[in-house]
């Protein structure tokens, strides 16, 4: 019952009953659970494991900055960020290489690049997804993320700009350079067949 | 069922660690120390600004002729290699702290950048006018030592009694035949005037008076002047230190 009542409230109000209740805090690890394990293991922590532990870092972090949170930005912005940055500390701690994509995550990003640039007619819809992994794979870190932010995880260029902490012109400029070398990668890959 | 199990789990850890939120004032206090920080630095930059304003407004680009120097190398001589190292550092300084200021983010790094060079230079450009410049430079070259032979100033050109060049003190004035006067160092020179000597119209030349001599070395104590400049390229007169 009394969970069904918290679902009805809004981020903020459940932030704010937090900082008087410590156990009203399940209703935000509930709620950003699913979501934040997705974005963690596509920014290619590929382990359940280990994708695991970090999201518990992850709010963990968040439970003590909460006096933090600035409630001009969206919830989710602020706990993605600290996902993000949580993330890219654990590969830089045990010092390994993000791990690519998982297949249906590939197919998903294809869909929505290709609904979003202008890639040509006549393209061989199989070889294109035979052969998107390695052609993401061969993008920069950098623009792989905010591929996935703005394609997998269908965030708003506002929300991108919070979360990666960067200024909405350069998240702009990220994401077309990202598009521009996706389409310049597949353009090579053709080349190579 | 996952969902919860894991949310379980992080509830018991809170609980087992005894965490807390950590205090709203702890955030604040730092947003505060970056703001602090951001200001200290632009008036580091604004010091640094006057300061290469008056090294630059200062020296006389014009002697190279006497130091058998070329120009270029004049140039290259007198550029304040220390406070240019200085002033971008502090730059890089704002714009860390700045960036990492609540919503630093949002801003583009040029218009950080941008702006911390137009706050550097106009609350530099305003201690100028206000003659802090002088003030700070003098203050350093004296209670700095190491400072004084980083920055090359006006003072370095003027220790060149073989080139002609002088600067100082006088110390006793005989208006009609020339007047005795010490140099940067110390020494004591006689030095002869006569009608082609052309005095700077805004020297009031008096005993104290700091001035600059171009001119010829007679022999160890004795040196013809040609021309009088007063020691301060901006203001008239200035007593000696």
């Amino acid at each position: 019952m009394e969970q069904q009542l918290l679902s009805e409230l809004s981020d903020n109000e459940v932030v704010k009953l937090t900082l008087d209740n410590q156990e009203i805090y399940a209703e935000l690890v509930r709620r950003y659970h699913d979501k934040l394990l997705r974005y963690i293991k596509s920014l290619g922590c590929r382990s359940a494991d280990d994708a695991e532990d970090v999201l518990q870092e992850v709010f963990i972090k968040a439970y003590r900055n909460l006096n933090d949170y600035d409630i001009s930005l969206k919830l989710s912005s602020w706990l993605y960020r600290i996902a993000h940055n949580q993330t890219i500390s654990f590969f830089r701690k045990v010092n390994v290489r993000p791990q690519p994509l998982a297949k249906e995550e590939d197919l998903i990003l294809l869909d929505f690049i290709q609904a979003d640039i202008d890639l040509s007619a006549d393209l061989d819809q199989k070889y294109l997804a035979d052969n998107l992994e390695g052609i993401l794979n061969k993008l920069d870190e950098k623009y792989r993320r905010v591929l996935v932010l703005k394609y997998l995880e269908a965030k708003s260029y506002e929300e991108i700009s919070d979360i990666l902490q960067k200024p909405l012109g350069t998240v702009a400029t990220l994401l077309n350079r990202a598009k521009t070398k996706f389409k310049k990668e597949l353009d090579n890959s053709k080349i190579n067949i | 069922m996952m969902t919860e199990d894991f949310t379980k789990d992080v509830l018991s850890q809170i609980k087992d660690q005894k965490l807390a939120p950590r205090p709203r004032w702890q955030f604040t206090l730092k947003n505060y120390l970056l703001w602090a920080l951001v200001g200290l630095a632009t008036i580091l930059g604004a010091l640094a600004v006057t300061t290469i304003i008056f090294i630059l407004t200062d020296y006389d680009w014009d002697v190279f002729v006497y130091l058998n120097r070329s120009f270029l190398v004049h140039v290259l001589m007198a550029l304040p290699y220390l406070w240019l190292a200085s002033l971008t550092l502090i730059l890089v300084t704002i714009y860390y702290n700045f960036r990492h200021t609540k919503g630093g983010y949002h801003y583009e790094p040029y218009k950080i950048i941008g702006l911390s060079v137009f706050a550097s230079l106009v609350l530099g450009t305003i201690m100028f006018w206000c003659g802090l410049d002088s003030e700070i430079h003098e203050c350093l070259v004296d209670r700095l030592p190491l400072y004084g032979h980083l920055v090359q100033t006006n003072r370095d050109l003027w220790i060149y009694p073989e080139h002609g060049l002088l600067a100082g003190h006088i110390t006793l004035f005989n208006d009609s035949q020339g007047f005795v006067f010490q140099d940067l160092h110390g020494t004591v020179w006689v030095v002869a005037t006569d009608t082609q000597t052309i005095w700077d119209n805004r020297l009031h030349p008096a005993t104290n008076t700091i001035i600059k001599l171009i001119g010829e070395r007679q022999d160890a104590q004795h040196f013809r002047v040609r021309n009088i400049r007063p020691w301060n390229n901006r203001l008239p007169n200035e007593p000696m230190k």
